[in-house]
């Protein structure tokens, strides 16, 4: 079903149960994978991954087919995922966490099959500033465009190919240190 | 050959390309062929926003004559209680003319005048 197949059925409230499900089943596993590469452990991915589908169900009339519905969802997840981000700033990571906890974290997580040099490239990326962290996922584990991201962030394609490359250094910075 | 390979993933060689190549993170079993109609389950419902018509019921023909014979009941004993409360309201009212005529029947045929009455009051002696 491709996204005008959707809109159409969605603004009818006989179909739109139907629709939404179709929604949930194409991107339920990209935001998934998304939101759980910046929140790591896999239940608070799922709660972020329900809040975002219950919040677009919620605000589904207001969806009028303007935007793509990848955009709209994507917009959800994000915005879902960095508020939680803020609200648990210390617990996840913080300056003072020291390195390699989130590693030890990691590996001790049940979700997680990872080796040691897994672990640290993902503490690195725990480690970036939220809107950094966002693009690096977008674009390193997702491949998506720079235009595509541009359109859920609401950044310019230059800020995001900037973001990235700074990303990419920080990260292979912190590889470093830790070998 | 486990050793070698992460040890090629360490320092300097490492380059973070090779992290794509593997995923390190799990899911519990079957969860998402289980997401999508959990996530179903969860929305709310959307309520039915469109008031409900109110419809008229159409009375078998025995229950209409019913509710005619009873409209006739009520009305009957509406008009004769409204009926009943005139007539005391009547009987009252000539009670109580009744009463006043025969007052000014007293006074009148009383012999008694002003300056009687005056000398009752003051106590002076009419004489």
């Amino acid at each position: 079903m491709n996204d005008n197949e959707i809109v159409a059925l969605l603004a009818d409230k006989a179909t739109r149960e139907a629709a939404f499900s179709s929604i949930i089943k194409q991107y339920s596993q990209p935001l998934y994978w998304h939101i759980r590469r910046m929140v790591l452990s896999h239940d608070d991915a799922n709660d972020l991954l329900q809040n975002t589908f219950l919040k677009a169900w919620s605000n589904i009339d207001k969806f009028r087919g303007e935007s793509q519905i990848s955009t709209w969802i994507h917009r959800i997840a994000v915005n879902e995922t960095l508020t939680f981000l803020g609200k648990n700033k210390g617990e996840i990571v913080s300056i003072d966490t020291p390195e390699g906890e989130i590693a030890n974290r990691l590996e001790s997580d049940t979700y997680f099959c990872g080796d040691r040099a897994d672990a640290l490239f993902n503490e690195a990326i725990s480690r970036l500033p939220e809107k950094q962290r966002l693009v690096f996922t977008m674009k390193y584990f997702r491949e998506m465009k720079y235009e595509e991201i541009s359109q859920i962030l609401d950044t310019s394609v230059g800020a995001l190919k900037a973001s990235y490359h700074l990303a990419v250094k920080k990260i292979e910075k912190y590889l470093e240190e830790q070998d | 050959m486990q050793d070698s390979k992460s040890n090629k993933r360490k320092g300097k060689i490492m380059n973070i390309e090779d992290f794509k190549k593997k995923e390190p993170f799990t899911i519990p079993e079957n969860y998402f062929e289980q997401f999508a109609d959990n996530m179903m389950n969860m929305l709310p419902k959307e309520q039915v926003k469109e008031q409900k018509k109110h419809r008229t019921i159409a009375l078998p023909r025995i229950a209409r004559y019913i509710s005619y014979a009873a409209m006739l009941i009520m009305m009957f004993a509406i008009g004769y209680t409204l009926y009943n409360t005139n007539k005391t309201t009547q009987n009252i009212t000539a009670e109580e003319h009744y009463e006043g005529e025969y007052i000014d029947e007293i006074l009148n045929n009383y012999p008694i005048d002003d300056y009687t009455f005056y000398c009752y009051l003051t106590g002076n002696d009419i004489n």
